[in-house]
């Protein structure tokens, strides 16, 4: 009756095909992480305002742009293959506060202002989608 | 999706079931976690033990219902958070019903490690569509099915010893 307590006794109640399954696993997840956890660089960055794209930007030319969003003027400013949003005229500036980017699938969202940047090139990347879910 | 007729008391074990299983998913809810998909998952501990003691159907009863219901509680109904956890749910379930009838036999704690992995399939194929993931998806899911495994044996340990101490019913 007093099953379970000790990873030990945890360990011995498991079938062989229970450790198989656990291997398997973590071996398919071990290789999978392998495989995906090399992000790579992103080649130019795509600009949304209200979900339809103003610009194309190459990160390779180091350059600042002003965009205009749904509250205000933003500023993006471009430097050694990474972008950043530098100016915004939001509540909060988050999207300043993310800094700058570089991989592919990267992305700096100003909410309030509807812009989104979203950076392309390469097959994947290395940054991990958050949300809230229960 | 239930049987056509079930008895009274068939009817009041799964309703207290259900209550338990909301109560152990929304006490969990609140608990803060390091990754936000990451859970113990204690609610389909549940699911599992209704499985092996009454059957597939009143286990998917159980954790449709359970879904729903900690949907509305929470004010999620309808939205993203329910489409995966209702993804995760059924997924897992039907995992737990094919795992407990495995060829080479596996234990509560391995029929547990399968529920807890196919959750995870479950939810981020439901996310991948919803949020155009698909790149961030591959980095995220061997994380999270690594984690699948010892959460899903923490869980399992957990149906183990309550089925063991439980009179059968």
């Amino acid at each position: 009756m007093k099953a379970l307590q000790t990873p030990g006794k945890l360990w011995r109640t498991m079938t062989a095909a229970d450790r198989i399954l656990c291997g398997a696993i973590l071996s398919a997840s071990l290789i999978g992480m392998l495989f995906a956890r090399t992000p790579s660089k992103g080649s130019s960055a795509a600009i949304f305002v209200a979900r339809e794209e103003r610009m194309h930007l190459p990160l390779d030319e180091d350059r600042r742009v002003e965009i205009r969003g749904a509250l205000g003027p933003l500023a993006l400013q471009v430097r050694a293959g990474s972008i950043a949003v530098v100016q915004s005229e939001c509540p909060n500036r988050l999207c300043v506060e993310m800094g700058w980017k570089r991989s592919a699938g990267g992305v700096i969202a100003c909410v309030p202002n509807q812009v989104l940047v979203r950076i392309e090139g390469g097959p994947s990347n290395g940054s991990l989608p958050d949300g809230v879910s229960r | 999706m239930m049987h056509p007729s079930i008895s009274a008391r068939t009817a009041a074990r799964l309703g207290i079931l259900v209550s338990i299983a909301v109560t152990l998913q929304i006490a969990e809810s609140m608990i803060p976690r390091p990754l936000p998909w990451l859970r113990l998952g204690l609610a389909n501990a549940v699911t599992l033990l209704v499985l092996v003691r009454m059957g597939f159907r009143s286990a998917l009863a159980v954790a449709l219902l359970r879904v729903v219901l900690c949907a509305l509680l929470l004010g999620t109904f309808g939205g993203p958070a329910f489409l995966l956890s209702a993804s995760g749910a059924l997924l897992a379930t039907l995992a737990m019903a094919f795992a407990l009838r495995a060829a080479p036999p596996l234990s509560l704690l391995g029929v547990s490690v399968a529920g807890s992995a196919a959750h995870v399939i479950g939810q981020l194929a439901a996310i991948s569509p919803l949020l155009r993931l698909g790149s961030s998806v591959a980095v995220l899911a061997p994380i999270l099915l690594a984690t699948a495994v010892p959460l899903g044996l923490v869980t399992g340990a957990f149906v183990l010893a309550v089925h063991r101490r439980v009179a059968p019913w």
